[in-house]
């Protein structure tokens, strides 16, 4: 992995003269020779309830992504995650490399598009925005940890389609690429999700799919809806996600279901200053899992490459309260 | 000193309404006959990548520059807020932002050499070996 690193990092700045690069702050460092950037991010976040502490420097990621012929394109992304952190006390220095993010894609068409290899799963509003530095507030709403694989490694067909429709579809049958750094260990997943726009300001989609989980043997089988509305200044949005649950030796009839909104609202009041309102709610089932959580957020861009975000989570049980706060920048 | 009269003399023209319509601009040669404000808009945020089976490549003037603020407010409806932090979102997905040239001229010299590029440009410094394919009233 380390010399993946190398080839991938250093090697271009050692090989390309200083006039073929171009670095701009946030947008990372463009090495015009193969029409590709290099660039990154790093998060330093801060978790405090009345159980629970924690310090974490993670998300210092590496990424080479580049479009060097008309129809094909690449993108790699190393993570350091949860390099440094402090848990209630307890220090802990993580030395591995994932990898996030790593794969090719072929343009066909507007309509056609195919991507191969390790990619964020493209379902909902809040999942293709994982990444800290872009999301509105620390915290994730659990429509986007609890009912699908944040990563597949697989193929991906997506595109634009007649009438302001767009697509994506994607499947795994494999193991996965630095499988260990997801949400679930999983190596067979389907599923899609149709967008729809309504205007310049409106957007809607519909999703669905099936995955296996490894550990403990799951089967799950999702099915959700998003909404964004945005409008200068304002941003509106809600996700709902349901997913069934089959514990693989179970009888066919002992199943179970897990239900998860939010409902978010973002208003730029000044120049680079946000205030986030997020109601969510999830339930479990099967291991009686729910809560319902009231975030309000602040989110302050001096500026556009960095994020500084304070937010406290209200829940019913109030040792479960949580104030978050992280720093991210892009470069 | 030069460039600073011609900028403020451009400015100026705008602010009073001198200045024409800009024009969005492709080769003589390419198939792109025509298209709509919410292509180009699309165009212009790498939202769509082809017009007309044809890979398009979209060409900005610099940011400051008195036809682009008009684009980026009447064709991406964002203003300069917004746009920084949609490309923030583009940048970490692996996406460009269309090229930037430093003049019309250099517009007009790329557009010409480039199958699929498209530019704008004041109506006034249109050339014949240049098509129109979108009008925009300022």
């Amino acid at each position: 992995m380390k010399s993946l690193l190398f080839l991938f990092v250093f090697l271009p700045l050692l090989v390309f003269s200083q006039e073929t690069l171009h670095y701009v702050p946030g947008r990372g460092l463009r090495i015009q020779p193969i029409k590709s950037t290099l660039g990154g991010y790093v998060t330093v976040s801060y978790e405090r309830s009345d159980i629970h502490e924690s310090f974490e420097l993670d998300d210092l990621a590496l990424l080479i992504y580049g479009h060097p012929l008309e129809r094909f394109k690449y993108f790699l992304e190393l993570e350091l995650d949860d390099l440094y952190s402090v848990k209630n006390g307890k220090k802990r220095f993580k030395k591995r490399i994932d990898i996030e993010r790593g794969y090719i894609e072929f343009l066909l068409s507007e309509a056609f598009k195919l991507r191969a290899g390790r990619f964020i799963t493209p379902v909902g509003l809040w999942n293709p925005i994982h990444i800290n530095v872009l999301k509105w507030t620390t915290s994730d709403p659990l429509t986007a940890t609890e009912f699908f694989p944040k990563f597949t490694t697989g193929l991906e067909v997506f595109g634009n389609l007649p009438s302001d429709f767009s697509y994506s579809m994607f499947a795994q049958n494999n193991r996965g690429i630095s499988e260990g750094y997801n949400n679930f260990l999983t190596r067979k997943v389907i599923g899609g999700e149709l967008r729809k726009e309504l205007g310049e300001n409106l957007k809607i989609g519909l999703n669905g799919g099936w995955f296996e989980i490894k550990e403990p043997e799951e089967e799950l089988t999702f099915f959700g809806t998003n909404i964004l509305y945005r409008v200068p200044k304002l941003e509106l949005s809600a996700e709902l996600m349901y997913a069934i649950e089959k514990e693989k030796y179970l009888p066919e009839t002992r199943w179970s279901y897990r239900l998860s909104y939010y409902a978010q609202g973002v208003y730029r009041v000044f120049r680079g200053n946000y205030a986030i309102v997020r109601y969510g709610f999830f339930k479990d089932k099967s291991d009686l899992r729910h809560y319902r959580i009231l975030t309000l957020g602040w989110n302050f861009r001096p500026v556009y490459y960095t994020a500084f975000k304070v937010e406290y989570q209200l829940r019913r049980k109030k040792e479960l309260s949580t104030f978050l706060t992280s720093f991210s920048w892009m470069f | 000193m030069g460039g600073v009269i011609v900028a403020l003399l451009t400015a100026l023209a705008v602010a009073v309404g001198w200045a024409g319509d800009i024009v969005f601009i492709v080769s003589k040669d390419s198939d792109i006959e025509g298209i709509t404000l919410s292509e180009l808009r699309k165009i212009y945020l790498r939202e769509k990548e082809f017009v007309g089976g044809q890979y398009a490549v979209p060409v900005n003037l610099p940011a400051g520059n008195p036809i682009r603020k008009v684009v980026e407010r009447k064709v991406l409806r964002m203003d300069r807020e917004e746009l920084e932090l949609y490309w923030n979102r583009k940048y970490l997905d692996g996406t460009e932002p269309p090229v930037v040239l430093s003049s019309e001229k250099a517009v007009k010299e790329f557009v010409r050499k480039v199958k699929g590029a498209i530019g704008y440009v004041d109506e006034d410094n249109l050339e014949e070996d240049l098509k129109v394919i979108y009008r925009l009233k300022r």
